[in-house]
């Protein structure tokens, strides 16, 4: 092996090799594999129709909808927005960038709850926007608006922070090709620049749908917690727990595990193809 | 078609690109925009393009109907994520519905031209499969396949070997000689611009230095800087003394009107007009032979001029080599049978260019 691979020619004896592989298995193990498996085993315990009748349940039906109905609100937003954003930063040189590109971290920086707590301030009962919001029946506190908005604050970097760096590395020479080519701006975007730019738009938007679908601690300060009506499927999970509805918790659980897990895979294929394209460099992640 | 500026200015902060650049280019003519880096080509052939607009003046293209420009990029700047075969059928498919053609025009347009680069089998194929050279021909499809009046073309064959360069070169020239399109493209290369433009324009510091045929650029330079950019060049420097260049104790006999007696002047002159001999006639400087290298058509002499320890490099014939049997350490008379004289201003960041 060494001979033809003299790149990865290894210098290590053999035993400290098999030694520090196994340390890092032994530590997936305990952290990773074992607990996912109990989550399963758990939902799992008591058997497939116990499994399958919570989530049937209309309590579970309904967070579950919510957390769709949530998530899609929030990647489309979060797109169309990281889209813009990202085209901005890429594409053009203007006073105020790096501040621009620094304000798309904040949701990253800022606690989720603390998220959800200036959401309260602005558009709660006792918030700034409160009395004006009650007075037109217009409710987004403790309902869908809020929750959507909640989540969107909290994925909001995603989109727009795997494809900036796309947009930059195509440089302009290709849309000034498109251009002399007699292609008109919309021609040039949806033509030249986005498919050039496809799979660092699909890597951002399976990031910020696997974090919409497992965001916990802002959401949980906006929808006030109404069962089959605010609860998204993470805070369904917390309260069937806290009741010591072990069986339906883990059932849900399994359900939230499963998602992330097909959504890693997706990632994973897409984040390989994407490093294939040259016009793709490495995310800025 | 035919283009024509006048007095373009253009500035990029404090620098100067281009200094009322006027030039005119006729129809069908194929003209070399040659400079250093920094000189203002690019600039002149991007605003040309429309794709920079100027800070003062006007680009005027005139003739046919509608104004197609063709441009190819130094980079190719081919689209990365379509085949072949749709980069070149872009220009086609992006115009408006009444003047496109039909999926099968587009198709059998596409697969002509391509054909015409050679390229005829490479339709299905992405651009990261191709090497430079085809990406280059990929991209000078993509250009022609809109029928443009006018043909860009920026550094072309910049980024490739120099085998490759050279036969695409010709191929451009036979291209052109075959269509006819009005051409312009930007060089470094002065081998380059002389074989296979019909004019040359050499830019310098965002002014045009000269504006001729090849021929004329080369053997009449209107400057020192187009003597030294183009080509092999010798320099001399010295100062005006009765209507001869005096170097030392020697004098070149020259011919100007220009220089003022007592100026300080430098004679330019070519390495093959340099006539090496061993006894001293009148007009000849002293020389050391320091080197000679045998290889090639002629005999490279390399001389160092008694008085000033100037350099100067002489291109001997073989038969003249077995004629004189020079030697290196071999004290020599170097007589200029043609040299034109310049003042001498040339800023030593210029003199780089001299051999």
């Amino acid at each position: 092996m060494s001979e033809t691979h003299p790149v990865l020619a290894r210098t290590e004896p053999r035993a400290v090799r098999v030694a520090l592989v196994l340390a890092a298995l032994a530590f997936l193990g305990c952290f990773l594999v074992v607990p996912l498996a109990a989550v399963f085993f758990e939902a799992l315990a008591q058997g497939w129709r116990v499994y399958l009748a919570s989530l049937r349940e209309p309590e579970a039906w309904a967070a579950i909808r919510l957390t769709l109905t949530a998530t899609l609100a929030a990647v489309l937003l979060n797109t169309s927005f990281g889209l813009a954003a990202a085209w901005v930063l890429g594409k053009f040189e203007f006073p105020g960038r790096r501040l621009l590109a620094t304000l798309i971290d904040i949701p990253f920086a800022v606690s989720p709850v603390v998220a959800g707590l200036m959401f309260m301030l602005l558009f709660g009962a006792q918030g700034w926007l409160g009395p004006w919001l009650i007075d037109r029946d217009i409710r987004i506190a403790f309902a869908l608006p809020g929750i959507i908005l909640a989540t969107t604050f909290v994925t909001f970097p995603f989109v727009a922070r795997e494809l900036a760096p796309v947009f930059q590395a195509q440089g302009g020479e290709q849309e000034e090709a498109a251009r002399m080519l007699g292609a008109s701006g919309w021609q040039t975007f949806w033509r030249v620049s986005l498919p050039g730019a496809k799979w660092g738009l699909a890597y951002g938007v399976i990031l910020c749908t696997a974090r919409a679908m497992g965001e916990f601690g802002a959401v949980s300060v906006v929808s006030g917690h109404i069962r089959g009506v605010t609860n998204t499927l993470p805070l369904h999970i917390e309260a069937l727990y806290n009741e010591y509805q072990f069986s339906a918790a883990f059932a849900c659980a399994s359900l939230l595990s499963l998602s992330a897990l097909a959504t890693i895979g997706l990632k994973a294929w897409v984040g390989r193809r994407k490093s294939e394209r040259p016009t793709a460099p490495g995310s800025a992640r | 078609m035919s283009i024509h500026l006048q007095a373009i200015t253009k500035q990029f902060g404090a620098f100067t690109a281009l200094d009322r650049v006027s030039l005119d280019i006729p129809d069908g003519q194929l003209v070399a925009l040659l400079g250093p880096s920094g000189s203002g080509k690019t600039t002149l052939l991007r605003i040309l393009a429309g794709l920079e607009l100027p800070d003062a003046g006007a680009a005027l293209v005139s003739g046919g109907g509608d104004r197609r420009v063709g441009f190819v990029f130094q980079h190719y700047a081919l689209f990365k994520h379509m085949t072949v075969f749709e980069n070149v059928a872009f220009g086609l498919k992006v115009r408006p519905r009444r003047e496109r053609l039909s999926r099968a025009g587009i198709r059998a347009k596409v697969q002509e031209i391509l054909d015409t680069v050679q390229l005829g089998w490479a339709g299905p194929r992405m651009p990261d499969q191709l090497s430079g050279g085809q990406r280059q021909r990929v991209a000078l499809a993509r250009a022609l396949v809109i029928e443009p009046q006018v043909l860009l073309l920026d550094e072309p064959f910049g980024a490739l070997d120099t085998q490759v360069r050279k036969d695409l070169r010709r191929w451009l020239r036979r291209l052109h000689d075959q269509t006819g399109i009005t051409s312009v493209f930007v060089t470094h290369d002065q081998e380059e611009a002389l074989e296979v433009a019909d004019r040359i324009v050499v830019l310098n510091h965002g002014r045009i230095e000269q504006d001729g045929s090849p021929q004329e650029v080369y053997e009449k330079p209107a400057s020192a800087f187009v003597y030294q950019f183009l080509g092999q060049v010798n320099r001399v420097r010295g100062r005006m003394v009765d209507g001869n260049l005096a170097i030392g104790g020697a004098s070149l006999s020259v011919t100007t009107d220009t220089l003022q007696e007592g100026t300080q002047a430098a004679a330019y002159l070519r390495p093959h007009d340099l006539q090496v001999g061993l006894t001293e006639v009148q007009g000849a400087l002293p020389a050391l032979i320091r080197r000679i290298h045998l290889a090639g058509p002629y005999a490279r002499v390399q001389l160092e001029v008694l008085h000033d320890a100037t350099e100067l490099e002489a291109h001997v014939t073989q038969e003249e080599m077995g004629r004189l049997q020079l030697q290196p350490g071999q004290i020599v008379y170097a007589l200029p049978r043609r040299l034109d004289v310049f003042p001498d201003t040339v800023a030593p960041a210029d003199a780089d260019y001299v051999i």
